[in-house]
């Protein structure tokens, strides 16, 4: 086989399978899904209404699993108010459970058409910054030499722990848990100038949970067609 | 028209000054709940009433205003109605202590919406934001049931892209959440109080014996 059928085949190929692929996400009957982050991080109130996180899992869910139709927190929380809000949310999985039984709730819910909520929680963990940089500057007098810079090197270790509650609307019971956790070290090496090289770790965990997600709720909801 | 130098200097300032306020701008807090809150309802017809107070009450610092009283009541309103069957808007004047309309089992008044919004920096200070309400219930004899708290604070310490790229969306974030959440906190306590609960239960109890 020659360079340029070989190549033909393969473009043939790839063509092929993403045409497959494709029929494959149009047929599978969507799924509506709400996301909401629970429990919350009081100390950060405005997560609650959309973040890195919650972009991050909307885009890797649709990447891995285009049948599922993400509602954003924001719309979740605002059909359920004042019942989910930073300060009146439910703190343990019994209260939430609770809270996903009452008639209004459910009734608000079924509204939207959706079938399951995701319930993600975690947090980015920097101990601290080690090493060290010096930087300084100075002329040489009248000669021409002369200027500032920094030398050093410093890093910092970073870990990223996410969890994910599926909780099956149907009959207010967690369907599926799913958690992901990603550590890295960003580092900064100075050699005149500092150069920044910092770790991806909620990137990683976030793509890493949101493909868990994606599939657990593909399968779980291939398990139960009758609710479809 | 000629200025006298003392006439030019007031022009000036009176220049300055109007810029100065126009650069002030006023926040767009969007003043309705996009649905109604939830709530157990109660089978009353109640009056509503809003201070002048609570009605009027704005922050206004160097970078912007906010007509907190004006988006309160429009919540309230909507609060309110979640809560009782029927509501009842009552006029401004003549006060309704006076006298309570005979088809009225209570009257509802948000009497007051205090807030307060401290600037601070990027280096250390966090921006901080309160509000404050205060809800009373009076019955049809104009006897106080309860009177609620509710209050919310925000605390962030602000870092220096947040004013940079946009001041206005930072503060109405701010302003947005926490009135938000003291909204949540009163309607959370007041579902489970048993003074309006037993409040409720005599006027159920009323319309049966009619």
């Amino acid at each position: 086989m020659t360079t340029a059928k070989f190549a033909k085949f393969i473009t043939g190929a790839v063509l092929v399978s993403c045409c497959l692929f494709q029929a494959q996400a149009q047929t599978l009957p969507s799924i509506q899904v709400g996301l909401v982050s629970w429990p919350l991080d009081k100390t950060h109130p405005s997560s609650a209404f959309g973040g890195d996180i919650e972009e991050c899992l909307v885009s890797r869910i649709h990447d891995v699993a285009p049948e599922i139709v993400l509602i954003p927190q924001r719309v979740i929380r605002d059909a359920l108010f004042p019942l989910l809000e930073p300060a009146t949310a439910p703190e343990t999985e019994e209260e939430f459970a609770a809270l996903l039984s009452r008639e209004e709730v459910r009734r608000r819910l079924a509204s939207r058409g959706l079938r399951y909520l995701v319930a993600f929680a975690g947090e980015t963990m920097r101990p601290g910054w080690k090493g060290g940089i010096l930087c300084g500057g100075g002329g040489a007098g009248s000669g021409p030499v002369g200027g500032a810079g920094c030398f050093g090197f410093a890093w910092q270790d970073e870990t990223t722990a996410l969890s994910a509650t599926i909780w099956s609307l149907a009959d207010a019971n967690v369907a599926q848990r799913e958690d992901a956790k990603a550590e890295g070290t960003s580092v900064v090496p100075a050699f005149l100038l500092p150069v920044p090289i910092l770790a991806q770790t909620r990137q990683e965990a976030c793509n890493e949970l949101g493909s868990r997600i994606a599939l657990a709720i593909r399968k779980t909801a291939s398990e139960d067609p009758a609710r479809q | 028209m000629r200025l006298s130098p003392n006439g030019s200097w007031k022009a000036i300032l009176s220049a300055f000054a109007l810029t100065m306020l126009s650069a002030c701008g006023t926040l767009h807090i969007e003043e309705k709940l996009p649905e109604p809150p939830i709530f157990s309802p109660i089978d009353a017809h109640v009056g509503l009433s809003f201070s002048g107070a609570a009605r009027t009450s704005v922050i206004i610092n160097p970078l912007f205003r906010v007509q907190v009283g004006k988006v309160s009541v429009t919540r309230f309103e909507q609060v309110f109605a979640s809560m009782f069957a029927q509501t009842t808007e009552l006029p401004d004047w003549p006060p309704w202590q006076e006298e309570i309309d005979s088809r009225l089992d209570g009257v509802i008044e948000l009497a007051q919406a205090e807030a307060k919004f401290t600037l601070g920096n990027d280096m250390g200070h966090p921006d901080f934001f309160s509000i404050s309400y205060q809800v009373c219930l009076y019955d049809s004899r104009v006897v106080q049931v309860k009177c609620w708290n509710p209050s919310a604070q925000y605390s962030r310490q602000r870092v220096l892209t947040d004013f940079i790229i946009d001041a206005g969306a930072y503060a109405t974030t701010a302003v947005e959440l926490t009135i938000r959440e003291a909204i949540a906190r009163f309607m959370v306590e007041a579902d489970k109080d048993p003074v309006l609960r037993s409040w409720a239960a005599t006027i159920r109890q009323r319309k049966t014996m009619q």
